[in-house]
């Protein structure tokens, strides 16, 4: 059954509901990657959506901030903010709602500039396993009342609880965005422009190694790239003069390579389709020096495309073969969309203390 | 009390010379910046993560409670032993462990003091954005332990912002490491749970922080207002412009006087409120904020506007602001000072709320505000010789508490909890939610030994309805 409540109140009756009767729930959102749970598919638990809890609550430009339930996409969101002439620097993940993007932690566009999307919230109302709904934090820009609990929802999987509201810290809508998109002959040339850049101390919102392979998909190639080639992606945003003089520091320091300009940084992404839906594909989160370690040894033979993230920790590949074959000789510990590692000591406790039956997103559902 | 056996273990594990039990030391260590004075029974100087991990095992065997401390800075109570116990001085705890300029990341112990950490990277171009007015002393355990901001939180955040991981002891001595330290990093990252909450769930050891490119240039101006609620509005308006200043800090009549009396710096000795703005970045760009906020200021009232010409200038009014609490000494000698936070648009009116309080109680109240986000800072002066005047200081207290919920805002922006607003807590909280916390609490710490008595209320204070 998919069970859709309209507002955190229903939500938190069908988690109560659910739990008297010893009933299993899987928390989901707008339920964009539900190909990707088999076991789910398979088993047919109960899913409590947020699908329908998707209100825009209130916009308020003067207090930077705007609150929201949680099924809402960034990509529904983002108009309204920006007619209020106000940004929420979470970029690159339009589809997925906010409570998915929380889940999962997912990693924004602008992680380099900005941090993770846990840094624009200022308060979360949630619904713990047991059925209570519980708010942390409010609407002001510092608050250490209590313990932060909006950060408890981070990476979880919903396992520790159903996001429903959010109040969200925006940012003044940037005068100006703007991606410099730098040629480059090779990985480890690419490599080392990324890295004059870091040492130049220009601020980007995100810096990306893009490797497009002559056989790659269609799909994944952005802007007027054609395949077979390096790039450097250098998003800058802010005011007028500081893009434009930092573009052109970030041009030099890349050695005067050959560029062209986006002119609108957010359009050019929000365009932007990443290879992660196309098979013998994966993500996968390490360290800045791993990543260009893995740009500069990355093999043409066996990956199509690739699109590094320096700043938000992330390389989004394409393989010529078999990803997992490919994958284990790359020798890295950290994958994703592939199941959720829900481990850890500090979450065992806590999800065995606050979820004792396992109701909840049961363990069999997430465990390989 | 704490037993002879367990004492020998503790000085055996940190030498005798770092388990301190002495009448002189338990007198120091029973301060910190509050006015909150308890005597823990000893006090250990863990000198590795190690020795600090198996302290913690030691009193986990013997039950016996922990207050882990830096500095000595917090100004809630939260490094004071409540209920006895050992005291965890982590100041020895001191070297920057690694750097990584690539990754812009540096690798810190819990002992390192913020300004310390601040002289450490300045020579690279980086900084540390979180500088609290303790920055001197305080360490970056203590600001991680009560999520400290500071003036530059407008456009930087606080501490929050730039934790990406940590090595955490836990209750029982286990050693785990969270976010970008961990092992796996697609496993939950509870790196923010342990943000703000007083060293009551685990124990900060190290914490890798993110660094921040220094800005190339900046703007600070000084605007003058005959009222106080005036200097407020000023900076919502520039905050609804859409212009991100670094920082945005009120100081009114009082503290202008005591600094001028301090520091001869010029002050207009008439005015009501000094709005001081910095604005950081690239030469170009500041110029024309810089009209736009002169722009403002003038439209909100300001009755005189200049800016610093110099980087000595500059320096001087910063030291100004960071003098704040010094020089209020001059006025009375003992304080109180609170941390409530407001929406930035119920700032101006909180402001005026906060001097009608003053005269309501018959007390002297002070403002400084990191009036950019919200947060004020309201210096309740008074003789700690004259019992009344120290109750009407509570009593004011208490409705500036209120005043804050009432707005929509909070009881404590970047201070903490503590001891010292334990029980106004139901008053911004649910019972479902402080039960949820006490259970988080338990989950964490199930003797209740790690840092007893902070943060939450006792069982008792049942929470409001919402």
């Amino acid at each position: 059954m998919n069970l859709q409540p309209r507002s955190p109140q229903e939500a938190a009756e069908i988690i109560r509901s659910a739990r008297e009767a010893k009933k299993a729930l899987i928390p989901a959102g707008r339920m964009s990657r539900l190909k990707h749970w088999p076991k789910i598919a398979q088993a047919g638990p109960d899913l409590i959506s947020t699908a329908e809890m998707k209100k825009i609550i209130s916009v308020e430009p003067e207090n930077l901030l705007a609150i929201v339930e949680a099924g809402l996409t960034p990509a529904e969101l983002r108009p309204v903010l920006e007619g209020a002439g106000l940004h929420w620097p979470v970029s690159g993940l339009d589809k997925r709602s906010l409570g998915a993007i929380m889940a999962e932690g997912a990693v924004s566009l602008e992680t380099m500039a900005r941090g993770p999307m846990t840094d624009w919230i200022l308060g979360l109302s949630f619904i713990e396993p047991s059925g209570r709904l519980i708010t942390s934090g409010g609407r002001t820009l510092k608050d250490v009342s209590g313990y932060d609990l909006t950060r408890m929802q981070w990476k979880a999987w919903g396992s520790l609880g159903l996001s429903a509201v959010f109040v969200l810290k925006c940012l003044p809508l940037p005068e100006a965005s703007k991606v410099f998109e730098l040629e480059l002959p090779n990985g480890p040339a690419a490599v080392e422009a990324a890295e004059r850049i870091i040492k130049a101390r220009i601020f980007p919102q995100s810096l990306h190694l893009l490797y497009e392979g002559d056989n790659a998909p269609k799909a994944s190639r952005p802007g007027p790239l054609g395949g077979g080639r390096w790039s450097l992606l250098v998003w800058l945003s802010g005011f007028q003069e500081f893009v434009e003089a930092q573009g052109q520091a970030a041009m030099a320091a890349a050695g005067g390579a050959t560029s062209v300009v986006h002119e609108s940084g957010l359009d050019f992404w929000s365009k932007k389709s990443w290879p992660l839906e196309e098979e013998n594909a994966a993500c996968l989160l390490a360290s800045r020096a791993s990543l260009m370690e893995l740009a500069r040894e990355l093999d043409p033979l066996k990956i199509t495309s690739a699109d590094i993230d320096l700043g938000g920790g992330l390389a989004r590949l394409c393989f010529a073969a078999e990803a997992t074959e490919v994958m284990k000789g790359l020798n890295h510990k950290s994958f994703w969309p592939q199941a959720p590692n829900l481990k850890g000591e500090i979450f065992l406790r806590l999800k065995k203390g606050l979820d004792p039956d396992d109701l909840f997103f049961p363990s069999a559902y997430y465990r390989p | 009390m704490l037993t002879k056996k367990f004492l020998e273990q503790a000085a055996k594990i940190v030498g005798p010379s770092n388990c301190l039990q002495d009448t002189l030391s338990i007198e120091l260590y029973s301060y910190d910046s509050s006015p909150f004075i308890h005597a823990p029974e000893a006090i250990a100087l863990p000198g590795s993560t190690a020795e600090l991990a198996e302290l913690v095992q030691l009193a986990h065997q013997h039950k016996v409670p922990l207050v882990p401390r830096g500095a000595g800075t917090s100004l809630s109570g939260g490094a004071v032993a409540r209920h006895g116990g050992l005291l965890l001085a982590l100041t020895r705890l001191n070297r920057v462990l690694e750097l990584d300029l690539l990754a812009e990341t540096v690798l810190v112990e819990c002992g390192v003091v913020n300004l310390d950490l601040q002289k450490y990277l300045e020579p690279f171009g980086y900084m540390f954005p979180p500088d609290p007015a303790s920055q001197k002393s305080s360490t970056l355990g203590g600001n991680i332990a009560e999520n400290a901001g500071g003036i530059k939180g407008v456009k930087y955040g606080i501490s929050k912002h730039h934790v990406l991981g940590l090595t955490l002891i836990l209750d029982d001595g286990q050693v785990v490491r969270t976010g970008a330290l961990a092992e796996n990093l697609n496993a939950p990252d509870l790196t923010g749970i342990f943000m703000a909450s007083e060293g009551s769930l685990g124990i900060v050891a190290e914490a890798l922080l993110r660094i921040t490119p220094l800005p190339r240039d900046y703007r600070t101006i000084s605007a003058v207002f005959d009222d106080l609620g005036k200097s407020g509005q000023a900076v919502s308006e520039i905050i609804a412009a859409g212009i991100l200043p670094t920082g945005m800090e009120i100081m009114d009549h009082q503290l202008i006087a005591a600094l001028e009396d301090y520091l001869h710096l010029g002050f207009p000795l008439d005015a009501e409120a000094m709005l001081l703005i910095e604005l950081d970045g690239l030469g170009p760009e500041l110029d024309r904020q810089m009209e736009a906020v002169f722009e403002i200021c003038q439209k909100s009232g300001a009755t005189g506007l200049s800016r610093a010409s110099s980087p000595e200038e500059r320096d001087q009014l910063w030291l100004a602001r960071r003098s704040g609490n010094g020089a209020m000494g001059r006025i009375k000698p003992a304080t109180i000072v609170q941390d409530v936070a407001v929406p930035i648009d119920k700032l101006p009116g909180m402001l005026r709320l906060v001097q009608d309080v003053a005269r309501k109680h018959e007390v002297t109240i002070v403002q400084i505000a990191h009036a950019g986000d919200g947060n004020l800072h309201p210096h309740l002066l008074y003789n700690p010789y004259d019992d009344g005047e120290y109750q009407r200081c509570l009593a004011a207290s208490h409705d500036i508490f209120q005043s804050a919920l009432d707005a929509g805002g909070t009881l404590t922006g970047e201070h903490g909890i503590g001891l010292e607003k334990i029980d106004f807590m139901d008053k911004q909280f649910s019972r479902d939610e402080l039960e949820f916390m006490a259970k988080l609490k338990t989950i964490m710490d199930p003797g209740g030994r790690l840092n007893p008595g902070k943060v939450l209320p006792p069982p008792g204070l049942a929470g409001g309805e919402r």
